[in-house]
């Protein structure tokens, strides 16, 4: 369960919140852009400038402004632009995420790639490759921002039931603008350019 | 355009082979494998690789640091590269003769008026040059995919190894850089190592010596085993240049 209070958080010109929310299982982040969904992932992983309290299964990470560094945090992380290491081939990718799931790698229709540098596939196997090192990751919190764009509509539906299967027990933090996801998720978040709202 | 760069490459070339003019080909031939000649070269060539080994492993993870943010320190990491370096070899003199430290240092790694000496000099002025190119390379990596890797566990060495493979061709580029500056290092290492015949003697300083002991095909041959070797790194590096591309 993960515990938001209080979180401002942003850049050197640009604020959001506070925001405070709490998640235990599946949580859609929704707003129109600019208003700091991306960003959100960002300082509960710990890499922008925040301030606030985040705790995950009773346990802070983050108090004030000091908090556990990014690689400490129970979290995995998808980011929207690279979600996996273009210089990397699939395997050596997967290989740092955990353990390789054939299982999985099947599912998600990237097998074949293994040996493929990343960087040669397209944006759609890109992000697969990307859900694939958040699924077989150990870490207890799911962040995932638009792991689904790029991706053909016939695909995302059996995409997000793959994720919501593999990610039991887990909590999921999704930034998405496809209706289908939050239909899916157990709660929605919808952010505001400047101020935020819990639904 | 093309016609001055064309007309640039002309007169250095020009420059270059009008040597040949003032040496008959015989002491010429002679020169090229004197004992002296053969022990600069190979004095240069291994201290150069050893100094690129050295400069590149520090400056990998410090370039990394400096793409990252924190580049208050770069402008005296730079410093080096900015100061002429007879300043640069007098101020390491110094540092290991006349300082408690450094003269606990030289006892150890005997940097004054040796070999040691020439590798610590080409080092310190190189340094620099590593540097720049591979921020730039680390920049472009994206901010997010650097937290994802981290957010695997993988942060310090783990992630310097993931991200290698993202900057291979500026970390070549930068290695060949390094070695053709440390190949024609002089003003420091001469200051700090000393011209010494057989012992302290790069290539550079072969030709300060020669050159003041009037031994003319011997200097001629030690320019034109520099431009050689200078030509061949460069070539080198324009390639990777092209291959990048």
């Amino acid at each position: 369960m993960i515990k938001v209070k209080d979180l401002v958080y942003g850049y050197k010109d640009l604020s959001f919140g506070p925001l405070s929310f709490e998640v235990n299982g599946t949580l859609a982040i929704t707003g129109p852009n600019g208003s700091g969904k991306s960003s959100l992932l960002r300082a509960l992983m710990g890499g922008i400038r925040s301030h606030g309290i985040i705790e995950v299964d009773g346990k802070i990470i983050q108090k004030g402004k000091k908090g556990l560094k990014p690689e400490k945090r129970p979290m995995v992380y998808v980011p929207q632009r690279e979600p996996a290491i273009p210089f990397l081939t699939v395997e050596e990718n997967l290989s740092l995420a955990g353990n390789i799931d054939e299982d999985l790698l099947e599912e998600l229709g990237i097998k074949k790639y293994m040996k493929v540098k990343v960087s040669k596939l397209s944006g759609g196997l890109r992000k697969r490759v990307g859900i694939a090192m958040a699924l077989v990751s150990k870490k207890k919190v799911v962040l995932l921002d638009e792991p689904l764009s790029g991706i053909d509509p016939e695909s995302r539906k059996t995409l997000i039931d793959i994720i919501i299967k593999r990610t039991r027990g887990k909590d999921v933090l999704w930034v998405t603008h496809f209706d289908e996801v939050v239909r899916a998720l157990d709660k929605a978040l919808r952010l505001q350019p400047v101020k935020s709202s819990l639904s | 355009m093309r016609v001055l760069s064309y007309l640039v490459a002309f007169l250095w070339l020009v420059a270059l082979l009008s040597l040949f003019t003032v040496v008959k080909v015989e002491d010429l031939m002679r020169a090229l494998t004197d004992p002296e000649v053969l022990y600069a070269l190979t004095l240069s060539l291994v201290t150069s690789f050893i100094s690129t080994l050295l400069v590149m492993t520090f400056a990998f993870p410090i370039a990394y640091e400096l793409s990252r943010g924190s580049s208050a320190l770069e402008p005296l990491l730079s410093l080096p590269n900015a100061m002429p370096p007879v300043a640069v070899g007098a101020t390491l003199l110094l540092f290991f003769s006349k300082t408690p430290i450094g003269a606990a240092l030289n006892s150890v790694i005997h940097a004054v008026f040796s070999v040691p000496g020439i590798i610590i000099a080409q080092s310190t002025v190189s340094f620099p040059l590593a540097l720049k190119p591979l921020k730039s390379a680390f920049k472009e990596i994206d901010e997010d995919l650097i937290l994802a890797i981290k957010s695997h566990g993988c942060y310090g060495l783990c992630l310097l190894s993931k991200l290698f493979k993202g900057v291979k061709s500026q970390f070549k580029s930068a290695s060949l850089l390094v070695y053709s500056r440390s190949l024609a290092e002089f003003g420091a290492s001469v200051t700090l190592a000393g011209a010494i015949r057989f012992k302290t003697e790069t290539l550079p300083i072969a030709i300060y010596l020669n050159l003041e002991s009037g031994d003319v095909a011997k200097v001629i041959s030690l320019i034109t085993i520099s431009a050689v070797l200078a030509l061949v790194v460069l070539t080198l590096s324009v390639g990777w240049e092209l291959d990048k591309g």
